[in-house]
């Protein structure tokens, strides 16, 4: 087996957020996820890379409830949540998604994408004799100047270009205010600056909140991460520093069949 | 933000809805009893089409058999009145228990705005909770629109079957033939009554509630990540446009004076889908205005026709089908979605010039 490298000492000591146990699934007798075990821990972030089809969403949506697996177990601060519903794991669980590929309310503003995601009144009679407070006020502004959209917050969000409806989605899962964030492939249809940006928005939450993100982009990769994961053909392939894994035979074996 | 400002970004369709109750206000004063009649009639008409906006324009849920709810009520009163005034086709001598509370005026009034809750409850239970979204949800309440027809033909003992019954007492609650306001005092009535559920929407889809049933129309999955259940809002929306339907039937019976099973049938609810299409959905001013213009027109052209030909009636039909279909392919928003688009392109245009400046500014600051 690959050696597994061992996180920072900071992180080493922080308690354990999320961990799955031999986590499988299949879809029509398609092995797409084997026995993935993993943990991270709090304040932790952690980069998944492979290629297209390693899985990498799969896992997301097993972790969020889109998809229930075939065998194994999500466990959440040590809470079992295996099969929850995806509204259940978001409320409860406090786990927040960015889904690969803008996933954004188009026909509403830039201010009520963010202000539907501010968590705390997802009952239909809080939602009715719901008022925005000053507090709410500011924390929807304060979340739309970390998104650098606070300029933008009238326009229609089908207006944004690809790179701020990213950005948008991502403000949403921050109004969400998670115990953990996932974000799927956030910089995807970015431009080179708008990669960089992004990179810089996620930094800021290091150590704070605990982040689980895919990416392809391996500028990104090098520029927020510390501990990967890589995936390739449903499996977990090895685990480690970013340098540790880039030097690994395996790895480099599938990314240079990857840039065949 | 100053008032004035405030004023300004008002969305321009709320002028129209501010011009259209003025021009609804004075419309008696100027106008004889026979329009006074028809007028409230439309009026009854808007209140259904604002039920089927919440629905379908804000929520995206395109019923295509609202008339069921619409229906229901209509025919709560019907009954009652023919119970009331014992009209000659009843051979009953006792209400059963299901309708004894039409035996009571204010009972009549409730029965006609629950029992449509009630159905919308039921079905939206059956639908919601079974995941049935899309275009099934259309064709499963289109259905509902038949069956309906045929069950109020069907159980003629209560409903007088095809030729459908008579209403002659025109008040709020009482369903006695004595009693009766004029159509100039009724006309205040239900234009009271379509102020009241133009507020209630309009303050609905303001709040948070009415910017998650958005989110359900615009992409109802992404809400489930953010912790919401929709299946609750989308009954709650239901059983709440299910009564305002209601409503509408019950004063729309009160004001024609009859009710037959083309007012629960396939006919009324498409009639509505037309005049929500063709006005615009999700906004409430092209519930109304679509609802006015088509109404006012058929009224009007069929006056005009009527004496060079008989089967005008037939021919409205196909006038309406042919603009249905012109209004989906030319100007899909509907007429005040038209209008909302331009002022929103202008806004938008505004804003990005305004962006421009800022960032052009900044550059002078620090180059
Ligand atoms: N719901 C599903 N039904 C069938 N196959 C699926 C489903 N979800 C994912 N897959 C398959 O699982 C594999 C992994 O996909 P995915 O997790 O999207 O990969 P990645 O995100 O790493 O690119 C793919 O081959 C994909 O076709
Ligand atoms: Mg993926």
């Amino acid at each position: 087996m690959t050696p597994t490298h061992k996180p920072a000492d900071k992180a080493e000591a922080a308690p354990v957020l999320l961990e799955t146990r031999g986590l499988s699934v299949s879809f029509n007798g398609f092995q797409a996820l084997s026995d993935i075990s993993l943990s991270i821990r709090q304040g932790e972030l952690r980069v998944i890379i492979g290629p297209n089809g390693a899985g990498k969403t799969t896992f997301m949506d097993l972790i969020t409830g889109k998809a229930k697996p075939t065998a194994g177990q999500v466990l959440f601060e040590g809470q079992d949540i295996t099969g929850k519903s995806a509204a259940e794991i978001a409320r409860r669980y406090k786990i927040g998604r960015k889904f690969q590929g803008p996933n954004v309310f188009d026909n509403m503003t830039v201010a009520e994408n963010i202000e539907l995601a501010v968590a705390g009144y997802e009952g239909l009679t809080q939602s009715l004799f719901f008022r925005a407070s000053a507090r709410f006020r500011h924390r929807v502004t304060e979340i739309l100047e970390q998104i650098e959209l606070a300029d933008y917050r009238s326009f229609m969000a089908t207006d944004l270009s690809h790179g701020q409806r990213q950005w948008l989605e991502i403000g949403m899962v921050f109004a969400q205010d998670p115990k953990l964030i996932i974000l799927d492939e956030p910089t995807s249809g970015m431009t080179a600056d708008e990669t960089r940006k992004t990179g810089d928005m996620i930094k800021k939450l290091k150590g704070e909140h605990t982040i689980l993100v895919v990416e392809h982009d391996m500028d990104f990769v090098r520029q927020v991460a510390d501990y990967v994961t890589v995936f390739n053909l449903g499996k977990r392939l090895v685990e480690g520093t970013l340098e540790a894994v880039q030097q690994d035979p395996e790895v480099q074996a599938v990314y240079l069949k990857e840039a065949d | 933000m100053p008032l004035l400002t405030k004023v300004r970004q008002l969305p321009v369709n709320r002028w129209i809805d501010l011009a259209l109750f003025l021009f609804l206000l004075t419309f008696p004063i100027w106008q004889n009893t026979y329009w006074v009649y028809i007028m409230s009639g439309i009026m009854a008409y808007m209140i259904f089409a604002l039920s089927l906006d919440l629905l379908w324009g804000y929520t995206g849920l395109m019923s295509m058999g609202h008339s069921v709810l619409f229906g229901a009520g209509g025919y709560m009163i019907g009954i009652a009145s023919a119970w009331a005034n014992q009209a000659d086709w009843i051979k009953f001598d006792q209400l059963p228990w299901f309708l004894a509370i039409l035996s009571q005026p204010l009972g009549a009034f409730l029965a006609a705005l629950f029992l449509p809750g009630l159905i919308a409850l039921f079905i939206g239970l059956f639908m919601f909770s079974g995941k049935i979204r899309g275009v099934f949800f259309s064709l499963i309440t289109l259905a509902l629109a038949g069956i309906s027809e045929l069950f109020v033909i069907n159980q003629s003992r209560y409903t007088h079957g095809d030729s459908g019954i008579t209403v002659t007492s025109r008040t709020l609650f009482s369903n006695s033939d004595s009693q009766r306001l004029t159509d100039q005092q009724f006309y205040f009535v239900v234009l009271a009554f379509l102020l009241g559920s133009y507020l209630l929407c309009l303050w609905l889809v303001n709040t948070r509630t009415g910017k998650v049933l958005q989110g359900i129309r615009e992409n109802e999955s992404r809400l489930t990540y953010l912790g919401y259940k929709p299946a609750a809002f989308k009954l709650f929306i239901f059983m709440l446009s299910g009564m305002m339907a209601g409503l509408a039937g019950m004063l729309f019976v009160r004001v024609q004076g009859s009710i037959n099973h083309s007012a629960i049938g396939i006919n009324l609810a498409t009639l509505v889908l037309v005049w929500v299409a063709v006005g615009g959905r999700g906004n409430l001013t092209g519930a109304l205005i679509g609802t006015l213009l088509l109404q006012f027109s058929e009224t009007k052209l069929n006056s005009v026709f009527s004496g060079i030909s008989a089967d005008f009636a037939q021919y409205w039909k196909l006038v309406l089908g042919l603009l249905l279909l012109l209004i989906v392919f030319v100007i899909p928003k509907g007429l005040i979605g038209v209008l909302l688009e331009q002022q929103q392109s202008r806004q938008g245009r505004d804003r990005k010039a305004a962006i421009m400046r800022k960032e052009v500014h900044s550059h002078d600051a620090n180059p």
